[in-house]
């Protein structure tokens, strides 16, 4: 059984519009142990018409998630992906700049299943992205039923 | 003057026109109350005996009018036994009787003396004007200020939520590129090393560097806005424990100056404490900072002088001047030179809106190169 779902390839989606970020992610993300597909998008639109365009197909199983970005921002990708019965039990892990508490508590208030800060220090930064690749593509993932 | 008789008026005139008054005739009752309608009369000479209506009869009319109610009366009557009968009902308003043939002396004495009255409650009555008019003028200077200073209250209150806002999105938009200046640095140094000469190296080094100082800078503004704005509500506080946890926090400097930090016994309280812990993360950053050549020695301490906790960290650091106490505490102000102690002098500012959105205090004592000892208060009742 397990090495049937570790067999299975994941997939991530990254939404992250500054470049040198989305570098770094994805350098981070490869370097994980989980087999998977990474479709990398740089604003919300792109994001919901990814998500919509699989919503009755496969689905990512993991969405790695920026706040800041352009014409549709983070928490209405957030606040739409956690309102659609057909996206919501995808994680979504919140990765931004801001260390605010009212960006916290609005995040998980939309239903964000995690927050990250993203770490000023660039090994601290990919350390960051590796522990969630880890954690929310990982066997242990608690998610994942048996 | 009222009298039916033209004669009796005459007279009357006679005796009272030394007196300098506007002196008015009134043939009958009737025309009496007409007159005293449309004026307001020192006196009213009546005479008690006149044909349709008489001096009584007018009299009751003159006292049920609003205006000539407190008119004063005189009534004048031939008949000795009268006065008592003119009198009933009149025992409060002022009311004089005079038999004919008067006195003329007296008479016109009776007719000053109310003259004189009438003027005085005049007089008293512009008074009473003027103070009601700047009464008024008052309590509508007051009810505008006071709309004033709500207003700028409000305005106050709608700024400072504006400027937390501001600092919060600010602190954001800053750090990223700081981030990004920080992260491509760290590439370019890191993934090509031998593009660089060694000069070059530690320009990026110092680059590095200050842009690591700017993010220190930009969370240490970012704190100090945001304390008092949004903050949580007191909860009780362990002392001991946040003082614990803050030297968690220092373990590394604390181990690598082989620091000897102290602590008495420390009282739970009721604060904030986020901003407790960093007030003690500060003060006790700073006595370890400030150590000069020996290694730290810092004691944290509390004593309860009846209304209020006094905590202290002393250190037997390189010392304050006494002239200096003041300017420690003020935004930005530094002692030394950033190559001597690093620091953006914003530490102890931030402790001081801590402690004072505490209800408390804080200040110190020092000898220079002897050492120094910070010490805050936070009152019983917060």
């Amino acid at each position: 059984m397990a090495n049937a779902v570790l067999a299975v390839s994941k997939e991530v989606l990254v939404v992250e519009d500054t470049a040198i970020d989305l570098r770094m992610i994805l350098a981070a993300l490869n370097a994980g142990a989980n087999r998977k597909t990474i479709t990398a998008v740089t604003d919300g639109e792109q994001a919901l018409a990814h998500l919509n365009l699989q919503a009755h197909g496969a689905k990512p199983d993991l969405i790695l998630l920026d706040l800041n970005l352009p014409r549709i921002d983070g928490w209405q990708v957030l606040g739409a992906c956690k309102t659609d019965p057909a996206l919501k039990a995808i994680p979504v892990v919140v990765f931004t700049t801001s260390l605010a508490d009212s960006d916290v508590k609005r995040c998980y208030a939309l239903g964000a299943n995690s927050f990250v800060t993203k770490p000023y220090d660039m090994d601290a930064f990919q350390g960051a992205v590796e522990m969630i690749e880890r954690y929310w593509l990982g066997l242990s993932a608690p998610w994942i039923r048996s | 003057m009222v009298d039916d008789e033209a004669r009796n008026l005459l007279s009357l005139e006679a005796v009272l026109g030394g007196l300098d008054q506007d002196l008015v005739r009134a043939g009958s009752g009737k025309e009496a109350l007409r007159l005293l309608e449309q004026e307001d009369f020192s006196v009213v000479l009546l005479d008690v005996h006149m044909p349709v209506m008489d001096g009584i009869e007018t009299a009751d009319l003159i006292r049920t009018r609003e205006r000539s109610r407190c008119t004063p009366i005189i009534f004048l009557t031939a008949d000795e036994r009268s006065p008592s009968q003119v009198s009933r009902g009149y025992e409060s308003g002022a009311v004089e009787y005079l038999i004919k043939p008067f006195v003329p002396d007296v008479l016109r004495q009776k007719v000053k003396v109310f003259i004189e009255l009438f003027q005085k409650t005049e007089e008293i009555r512009c008074l009473n004007v003027e103070l009601r008019d700047s009464n008024a003028g008052l309590e509508e200077r007051v009810f505008e200020r006071t709309k004033d200073l709500e207003l700028r209250s409000q305005d106050l209150a709608r700024s400072n939520q504006d400027l937390a806002q501001f600092a919060a999105a600010a602190s954001h938009d800053l750090q990223e590129p700081l981030r990004t200046i920080n992260t491509y640095l760290q590439l370019l140094s890191r993934d090509s090393p031998e593009r660089f000469t060694a000069e070059d190296r530690e320009t990026i080094g110092i680059v590095i560097d200050s842009a690591r100082r700017m993010r220190q800078l930009i969370n240490d503004l970012l704190s100090f806005s945001q304390v008092g704005i949004g903050g949580q509500a007191p909860v009780a506080v362990d002392c001991g424990l946040l003082v614990d946890q803050v030297l968690g926090q220092l373990k590394e400097v604390i181990d690598e100056k082989k620091a000897e930090v102290t602590l008495g016994p420390l009282p739970a309280l009721r604060a904030e404490p986020a901003l407790l812990g960093q007030v003690f993360q500060n003060l006790i950053g700073n006595a370890l900072k400030f150590c000069g050549d020996g290694a730290p020695v810092v004691r944290v301490g509390a004593a309860d002088n009846g209304v209020e906790w006094v905590f202290s960290v002393a250190d037997q650091g390189i010392g304050i001047e006494a002239d200096q106490f003041d300017k420690v505490f003020k935004l930005f102000s530094r002692l030394h030179s950033r190559d001597e102690y690093p620091g953006n002098g914003l530490g102890l500012s931030l402790c001081k809106k801590i402690v004072e959105r505490h209800a408390g205090r804080i200040w110190l004592e020092s000898r220079f190169g002897r050492g120094t000892t910070f010490f805050f208060s936070i009152p019983h009742k917060g």
